[in-house]
């Protein structure tokens, strides 16, 4: 994909566990149930943002386990919609894409975070894309002036050793690499229209 | 650095403001002048701070996007504001610096804020460089409404770079908060750009000593921008009689729009003249339908005929002749009549009802 002007920037570090749910490979369950997707919380962190990335805003059905009597019964979810544009390499000749990508407002289980659906799914995420031995890796989510979004890899390799980055991006990144420790969980984003930034690192609590 | 995005007119007026300060936007009626002042603000106002790209798959996936254009005057300065008003003749020298005007809260009076007095603070500020917007400029009383800031607007008779005064600058006395007269002077990084059309019967006259301090730039009609628009080959090929695709249709209006220019050069001056944007509904591509590109091309024509109607108006000898009725023969649809009044020739202008629009192009295109 040619390169264009960002609007707004959401990541997170994507950790080995991280790796293995968007296999569908889950540490916690064999069947891999909702492992594939990716958190962000709190929620009320997130919220804003996630309203203007993914612009759509749908109700779906979800089943859910109650868990004082064991049944399962339905329940309504917000899900916010965006766009994702991706280069497709159709017969060998690549052309631009586009999906809907869902963010997913909390449900009962994980009443604090958001959650991307199905990263593993999406074209730029898709299992054995991610990059080894360079270290930490973010997935990151960007949203250009015509609302579309677009996801790449970014590595601690690539942060600490080449020139030419957005110099907000690239410091918050590497704060955060240097200022926790090797599994903590790092997401936040930055609105480049409003100049907002948000960093998380670690468990927070809404 | 270049700005590849940057029009060539953005970028030398944004050049000539760096240099001088003021600009004056001049030219013909519909020459895209609030467009190009569109282009200028949102270029000064947003190459402010450097933005970011995203680069999917590349090893730096967030780049800094292209820094601050070098032709962006005070591109260093990122506190960075723009202010935008249009001259009428209800302009006050209050709204514009600063002066007693009526106080809403508790009756009384207050000493107001105009958008210049705002501008130049904010300019002056840390980081600041102010942008104002003035259109229109000859629609109301623009030398009352500068007042004694005339000689002070000149870009050498400003503060320095540090906003220091130098044995140039020009000083001038506005109220103050507490109704005493201060001293004032401009900064360095407040510029002005204006824009007036000469053809529109001005509200207020506009004197040589005032629009000295203003460096002129000019819009012409631009055929070139109307080809691109439309698709059209750069060079003019043979229109036929009945059009057979949206393409002839646009040929012919082009045809006839610089046909009709000609006229308004030799019959009114090149002020008079009208731009290539009357032609052009939007920046998006026009219909490709035929019976679609005519309607398109309706709405733009009417607006030339009412322009040249304007232009010489009550003289419908000189409209007949700016619309080629008496160079075409017998082909143009349009007839001038001679009449006899109070024991004088008079001329009256004669359209069919329903007329034929690509033929009436076509006629005036001297194809």
């Amino acid at each position: 994909m040619a390169s264009k002007g960002a609007q707004r920037l959401l990541y997170k570090r994507f950790l080995v566990g991280d790796d293995r749910k968007v296999k569908g490979r889950s540490n916690i369950s064999k069947t891999g149930g909702g492992a594939r997707d990716v958190r962000f919380g709190p929620w009320e962190k997130f919220e804003d943002i996630v309203k203007v990335m993914f612009p759509e805003t749908t109700i779906k059905m979800t089943r859910r386990k109650d868990p004082r009597t064991g049944k399962y019964a339905r329940h309504e979810a917000v899900v916010h919609v965006g766009t994702l544009l991706y280069q497709d390499d159709l017969r060998g000749r690549a052309q631009m894409a586009a999906m809907a990508v869902e963010l997913w407002e909390p449900t009962g289980a994980r009443a604090f975070e958001g959650r991307l659906a199905r990263a593993g799914k999406l074209p730029p995420f898709r299992p054995g894309t991610m990059p080894a031995g360079k270290g930490s890796v973010f997935m990151l989510l960007a949203q250009d002036a015509n609302g579309m979004l677009g996801g790449t890899w970014v590595t601690e390799h690539a942060l600490r050793n080449h020139q030419g980055w957005y110099k907000p991006f690239q410091q918050a990144l590497l704060d955060a690499l240097d200022g926790a420790s090797a599994t903590a969980n790092v997401r936040g984003f930055i609105d480049l229209q409003t100049g907002e930034q948000c960093q998380l690192i670690g468990r927070v609590r809404g | 650095m270049a700005d590849p995005d940057l029009s060539p007119e953005a970028e030398a007026v944004l050049e000539l403001l760096g240099r001088q300060r003021c600009v004056l936007i001049g030219g013909v009626p519909a020459a895209g002048k609030t467009r190009l002042m569109s282009e200028v603000r949102e270029t000064f106002r947003a190459k402010a701070s450097p933005g970011a790209m995203f680069a999917p798959g590349e090893e730096v996936a967030v780049p800094e996007a292209p820094g601050i254009s070098d032709k962006v005057p005070s591109a260093h300065r990122t506190s960075r504001a723009v202010w935008q008003t249009a001259m009428s003749p209800s302009s006050r020298f209050r709204q514009f610096w600063r002066d007693l005007e009526p106080s809403v809260n508790g009756g009384g009076y207050q000493i107001s804020k105009g958008i210049l007095y705002q501008a130049n603070k904010h300019a002056l500020g840390p980081g600041g460089a102010s942008l104002v917007i003035v259109d229109e400029l000859n629609r109301g009383p623009a030398v009352e409404v500068f007042g004694p800031s005339i000689v002070a607007i000149e870009g050498n008779k400003r503060l320095d770079e540090d906003d220091r005064p130098t044995r140039r600058t020009a000083e001038f006395q506005l109220v103050d908060d507490d109704g005493s007269m201060r001293d004032y002077a401009l900064s360095a990084h407040l510029y002005l750009l204006a824009a007036m059309n000469r053809a529109d019967v001005s509200a207020e006259a506009l004197d040589a000593a005032f629009l000295r301090r203003w460096a002129d730039y000019k819009l012409y009609p631009r055929e070139e921008v109307l080809r691109a628009h439309f698709d059209l080959a750069a060079t003019s090929s043979e229109l036929p009689v009945h059009p057979e695709s949206s393409s002839a249709v646009y040929a012919a209006a082009v045809r006839a729009w610089r046909e009709v220019n000609r006229k308004l050069l030799i019959g009114a001056g090149e002020d008079f003249q009208i731009g290539h944007g009357i032609l052009m509904q939007s920046e998006e591509a026009p219909p490709a339908d035929l019976a679609q590109a005519l309607a398109y091309v309706t709405d733009g024509w009417d607006m030339i005929e009412r322009h040249v109607r304007e232009v010489f108006f009550g003289n419908n000898e000189a409209i007949a002749d700016a619309l080629y009725v008496n160079d075409r023969g017998g082909e143009h649809p349009y007839k001038l009549v001679t009449h006899t009044f109070a024991g004088n020739e008079t001329y009256q202008l004669e359209r069919p009802e329903q007329v034929d629009l690509y033929a009436l192009l076509r006629t005036i295109a001297g194809a």
